[in-house]
C-alpha cells in the first residue's frame, strides 16, 4: 500500500459546537433508548433495555436525566447565540430562504433525472435547515407534552385524564417521528450521502474533506475563496 | 384400574378381617366374663412380639400402621389413651371363652354410633367397590393409643392432621388409580399460610384438612352438601374469617354466586385452595403484582366471559399497558393494582353508588395515592383504550401519526435512494478511465445471481415458517394462500439452488476457467501465513497487511463453507420434503434431527452471509458502501492492488513474459 498524502480539510464545527453536539447525542440517545423501551415494552429487546437501566424506576430516571440534559443543551444554545458571533453567523446562515426551495427542487431534479448540475449549496443545505428547524419545533412539542407527563402527582391536579392521555399519545408518536425523520435521516447524511462513507468526521475533528466540502457546499466554498467569508 | 381394584379386594378378602397368630398352647375356657388380666396372661409375653397384626389397610402408612401393632400387648397399652380404663373385650368383642378363635373381627367402635352414621354418608363410607381401601376408625385415630384432639400426641391434633390425612392423600398416584382427582393437596397445604402459622406455633386454630372438609362426613367438592362445594365455600371460610364473608356476599361476585352463576368466583378461586398464602407474599395469588396477570386476569381477560355477562373488554390489557401496570410488572409495589381501585372482597359495579369506582367516588379513590387529584381528572375513562369508539380524538391522532411516519419514512427512503443512485453514477463516471480487470465472467455472474436469489428466497420463506408472526413474514400470513405459496416458493428456490450447484460443479470440471477456479480455491499453507500477517496488521503489530492472491483466506473459507452448507441443507431439505420415503430408511429420530439441522444450519448460513460476505463485498471496495462487481464483473486496478496484489503481480508477469501489451483488460 502506498502512503497517502494528507487530505486537505476544511473547518466545519468549533470545539464548543462539537462538545454541545456530543452532549445532544448523549441526551437524545438516553431519551430514545429509555422512551422507546417503554413504548415497545412488550418486546424482548425493550424488556432487556429496561432491565439494563435498572428496572422500571431506573428507566424513568434515565429518561428524565436525558430530558434535563436536552433542556440544558437548549439553554446553552440560546446563551451561545447571545455571546458568540460565530453562532449568530451560523444562525443567519440557517434562516430559511426562498432560494432553498429553488435549490431543493433543482437538487431533486438532478437526483431524479440527472438534469442540470448538482446545486451549489451554502453553509447549510436546504435539508440541513429543514432538519434544524424541524428538530427544534419537535423538541418544543416534546418538551410541553413531556412536562405534563413528568409528574403524575402534579398533572392529576391540573388536567383531565383525557388531556394527560392526549399528551401521552403525542409524546410517544412524536418521538417516533423524530427518530425516523431526524435521527435516521441525519445519520444517512453523515454516513452515506455525497461520498461521506464511512463517515463525515466533522462532529469529532471539526473538519471535513475539502473535496467533499466543495461538492456539498459549493456556494460557501466560492464565498470563502473570494475572501468574503473565513 | 378396575383390575387392580378387583385384585386388591380379593387379596384383602383372603386376609380377611382376621388376626393371625402363632400362638401355641390352647387354654381351657373360662366360663366367667373375661377380664383384661386374662388376656394379658398370654398377650403380655415378649414372645408374642414377633407376630405382627395384619389388618385391612387403607392406601398408605396410616396412623394404626405406624403404631406397629404386634400380638404382644402390655399392661400399659392404653395408658394416656382416651380409652384408658376400658377392658380388652369392650372393643375386641365376640370373645367368650379361651382360647379364642384364630380370626377375630375388627373392633366395631359401636359406642360412637353418631360418628359412624356420619362416616356412612361420607366418601370414606365402608361400602362400594373400593371399600377395602377406605380408612377405618383406627387408620386415623390409632388402635390402643387413641388421644383427644387437644393432645399434641394425638393423630387428630391440628399440627398432626396433615400427616394423618396425608398417609393416603399424599400419594397422588395411588389416589389417581382409585379415580380420585386431586393435585397434591397435602404437599400444597404445607406451603400455605394456614400451615405455616400452625407449624410456626402462631396458633393451633388455623384451618387444617378437617376444618374445611369436615372430619367424619367428608364429601366430594362436587357434592352440593359439601362444605367445600363452590357456593358453600364463603360460609366455610367465614367460620374463621368472620365479616369478610358478609362483605363478599354483598359484592358483585358474591351476588352472582348466590344467583347460581358458577362462573363467579368464590373464595378459593382467587385465594387458591390448599396453598393459600397471605397477600403480602409475592407468590400469593392475591398479591398485588399477580392480580392482573393471574387472579383477576384469568376471568376478566376472557372473551367468553365478557360476552356472556356483557363485561367491558380489554380492561386487563389496558391496565397492563398503563404506567400502573408496567410499574407493577417491574416490581413496584406502591402503584395501583386491580384491587387498589376496585377493592377486594367488596367489589361493586361502577353503577352502584357505594362502589369505589362510581364516578362520584373516583376522586376519593384516586386520591388515596394522588391527593391532589382534581374532580376533572377522573371524569374521563380511566382504562385508556385507543379505539375509534372509546376515544376518537386519540384514535385519529394516532392514525395521523402512523400515516405521517409511513409517509416521511417512505419519502425519505425514496429521496435517499435517488440521492444515492445519483452519487453512485457520478462516482462511476470518475472511475471509468481506470484500467479494469475481469473478476467474474458472465457465466459466473449468472451463477451468482441464481445463488443469491434462491438463497434469499429460501431464507425468507424458511424463517417465515419458524417466526410466522414477524413483520417480514406478513405476506405469507395475511394474503390468501400465502402460507401455501410459502412452501411452494421454498421448494422452487431449493430446486433452483440445486440446479445452480450442479451447473457449478459441471463448470468446475468441464471448463478451463472452472478448473483454474478450483485450483485457486484450494487452501494452502500460504493462507495460514496470510491470516497470521493480517491479524498482526489488524492489531497494529505490522505496518502492512497480507498480499492476497486471487482468493484470500477469507474468500476460500467462505466458499468452502458455502459448499458444505449447501450439501447439508440439500440433504436435510430432501429428507423434510420426501419424509414418507425417507422414513423407511431413517431411525425414528431421523426426521426431527433433519429438521433441527436444517434450521440451525440455515441460521449459520444466513449469519455467515451477513457478517462475513456482506461485510467483505460492501466495504472492500473504493466504491463502498456499494460494490457493483457482482453485476459488472470488474475490479479497478486500485482494487486489484489493494485486495489481490499477488494475483496482479502474476497477471503482469505473465503478460510481460508473453510481451503482449493489452493485458487482461476487458
Amino acid at each position: 500500500m502506498t502512503k497517502q498524502r494528507p487530505v486537505p480539510m476544511v473547518e466545519r464545527m468549533s470545539l464548543w459546537q462539537r462538545v454541545v453536539h456530543g452532549i445532544l447525542i448523549l441526551a437524545i440517545l438516553m431519551l430514545v433508548v429509555s422512551g422507546l423501551a417503554l413504548v415497545y415494552h412488550q418486546h424482548g429487546w425493550a424488556q432487556a433495555l429496561i432491565a439494563a437501566m435498572g428496572g422500571f424506576g431506573g428507566r424513568a430516571v434515565v429518561h428524565k436525566a436525558g430530558a434535563a440534559l436536552l433542556v440544558l443543551v437548549g439553554l446553552s444554545h440560546l446563551l451561545s447565540l447571545l455571546v458568540s458571533p460565530r453562532y449568530r453567523r451560523d444562525m443567519r446562515e440557517s434562516v430559511p430562504h426562498l432560494s432553498d426551495l429553488r435549490q431543493g427542487w433543482a437538487g431533486f431534479l438532478w437526483r431524479m433525472a440527472g438534469k442540470g448540475q448538482p446545486p451549489r449549496y451554502g453553509r447549510f443545505t436546504p435539508m440541513q435547515k429543514f432538519q434544524y428547524w424541524g428538530l427544534l419545533a419537535c423538541c418544543l412539542l416534546m418538551g410541553v407534552s413531556g412536562a405534563v407527563l413528568w409528574s403524575p402527582q402534579a398533572s392529576v391536579g391540573l388536567f383531565s385524564k383525557r388531556f394527560v392521555d392526549l399528551m401521552l399519545v403525542v409524546h410517544s408518536s412524536e418521538a417516533q417521528v423524530i427518530f425516523i425523520l431526524f435521527i435516521l435521516w441525519h445519520l444517512y447524511d453523515i454516513h452515506l450521502a455525497g461520498g461521506n462513507f464511512p463517515m463525515n468526521p466533522a462532529w469529532l475533528t471539526g473538519k471535513m474533506r475539502e473535496d467533499l466540502f466543495k461538492a456539498q457546499h459549493g456556494a460557501e466554498w466560492d464565498a470563502m475563496k473570494k475572501g468574503t467569508k473565513e | 384400574m378396575n383390575n387392580t381394584v378387583h385384585r386388591l379386594i380379593v387379596g384383602f378378602a383372603l386376609v380377611g378381617l382376621t388376626v393371625i397368630g402363632s400362638w401355641g398352647p390352647a387354654r381351657a375356657a373360662a366360663a366367667a366374663k373375661l377380664t383384661s388380666e386374662d388376656c394379658l396372661q398370654c398377650h403380655d409375653d415378649p414372645g408374642m412380639a414377633a407376630s405382627k397384626v395384619e389388618r385391612p389397610g387403607a392406601l398408605g402408612a396410616t396412623v394404626v400402621a405406624k403404631e406397629g401393632l404386634t400380638l404382644q400387648v402390655t399392661k400399659s397399652a392404653l395408658k394416656g389413651s382416651v380409652h384408658e380404663g376400658l377392658s380388652c373385650t369392650d372393643c375386641h368383642s365376640g370373645i367368650h371363652e379361651l382360647p379364642h378363635a384364630d380370626k377375630l373381627p375388627l373392633p366395631s367402635c359401636d359406642c360412637h354410633s353418631d360418628l359412624q352414621a356420619e362416616l356412612k354418608e361420607s366418601v370414606h363410607a365402608p361400602s362400594g367397590p373400593a371399600s377395602a381401601l377406605v380408612p377405618r376408625c383406627a387408620d386415623c385415630h390409632g388402635a390402643h393409643q387413641i388421644r383427644g384432639k387437644s393432645d399434641p400426641a394425638s393423630s387428630i391434633y391440628p399440627a398432626n392432621i396433615p400427616s394423618t390425612c396425608g398417609a393416603c392423600h399424599g400419594n397422588t398416584e395411588a389416589m389417581k388409580a382409585l379415580g380420585v382427582r386431586q393435585s397434591n393437596p397435602v404437599e400444597n397445604f404445607l406451603k400455605s399460610d394456614h400451615w405455616k402459622s400452625i407449624e410456626g406455633g402462631v396458633t393451633r386454630k388455623a384451618a387444617t384438612c378437617a376444618d374445611c372438609h369436615g372430619a367424619h362426613k367428608v364429601l366430594s367438592a362436587t357434592d352440593p352438601k359439601s362444605p367445600v362445594y363452590k357456593t358453600n365455600v364463603p360460609a366455610t371460610c367465614g367460620k374463621c374469617h368472620k365479616g369478610i364473608e358478609v362483605k363478599f356476599l354483598e359484592s358483585v361476585h358474591g351476588k352472582a354466586l348466590e344467583e347460581g352463576h358458577m362462573e363467579a368466583p368464590s373464595c378459593t378461586d382467587c385465594h387458591g385452595e390448599h396453598d393459600i398464602e397471605k397477600a403480602s407474599r409475592s407468590t400469593s395469588r392475591v398479591n398485588g403484582a399477580n392480580l392482573a396477570t393471574v387472579t383477576c386476569g384469568e376471568c376478566h381477560s376472557s372473551v367468553r366471559m365478557a360476552k356472556r355477562f356483557s363485561l367491558p373488554q380489554g380492561m386487563v390489557k389496558s391496565y397492563q399497558a398503563s404506567f400502573h401496570g408496567l410499574a407493577t410488572k417491574y416490581g413496584d409495589t406502591a402503584v395501583a393494582n386491580c384491587g387498589s381501585c376496585h377493592g377486594a372482597h367488596d367489589i361493586l359495579p361502577s353503577s352502584d353508588p357505594k362502589s369505589s369506582i362510581n364516578p362520584k367516588n373516583l376522586q376519593a379513590t384516586c386520591g388515596k395515592c394522588h391527593p391532589r387529584a382534581g374532580g376533572a381528572f377522573a371524569q374521563t375513562p380511566i382504562h385508556l383504550k385507543v379505539t375509534a369508539s372509546d376515544s376518537p380524538v386519540l384514535y385519529w391522532l394516532q392514525r395521523f401519526y402512523i400515516i405521517l411516519i409511513i409517509l416521511t419514512l417512505g419519502g425519505m427512503a425514496l429521496h435517499n435512494l435517488l440521492d444515492y443512485i445519483r452519487h453512485y453514477k457520478e462516482t462511476l463516471k470518475k472511475l471509468r478511465p481506470v484500467a479494469v480487470y475481469l473478476r467474474m465472467t458472465k457465466s459466473e455472474r449468472i451463477q451468482h445471481v441464481c445463488l443469491l436469489t434462491s438463497f434469499l428466497t429460501l431464507v425468507v420463506t424458511g424463517f417465515a415458517l419458524k417466526w410466522p408472526d414477524s413483520v417480514w413474514a406478513f405476506p405469507f400470513q395475511a394474503l390468501p394462500g400465502g402460507f401455501e405459496a410459502r412452501g411452494v416458493l421454498h421448494r422452487i428456490a431449493a430446486v433452483v439452488m440445486v440446479a445452480d450447484s450442479l451447473y457449478h460443479a459441471a463448470y468446475l470440471v468441464a471448463t478451463r476457467r472452472g478448473r483454474r477456479f478450483m485450483r485457486d480455491m484450494i487452501p494452502t499453507l500460504q493462507d495460514v501465513k496470510d491470516l497470521v500477517v493480517q491479524i498482526g496488521f489488524y492489531l497494529g503489530y505490522r505496518d502492512r497487511g497480507a498480499r492476497f492472491p486471487r482468493f484470500s483466506y477469507a474468500e476460500k473459507a467462505e466458499y468452502l463453507a458455502l459448499v458444505w452448507g449447501t450439501a447439508v441443507m440439500v440433504a436435510t431439505g430432501f429428507i423434510l420434503w420426501f419424509k414418507t420415503f425417507f422414513a423407511r430408511f431413517l431411525p425414528d429420530w431421523g426426521y426431527s434431527a433433519a429438521e433441527m439441522v436444517h434450521f440451525y444450519e440455515a441460521g449459520l448460513a444466513f449469519g455467515a452471509i451477513v457478517i462475513w460476505h456482506f461485510y467483505a463485498v460492501f466495504s472492500h471496495t473504493e466504491k463502498a458502501p456499494y460494490n457493483p462487481t457482482w453485476i459488472t464483473g470488474q475490479l479497478t486496478r486500485h482494487e486489484m492492488e489493494r485486495y489481490h496484489p499477488r494475483e496482479l503481480e502474476e497477471l503482469e508477469a505473465r503478460d510481460h513474459d508473453a510481451a503482449k501489451a493489452p493485458e487482461k483488460k476487458v
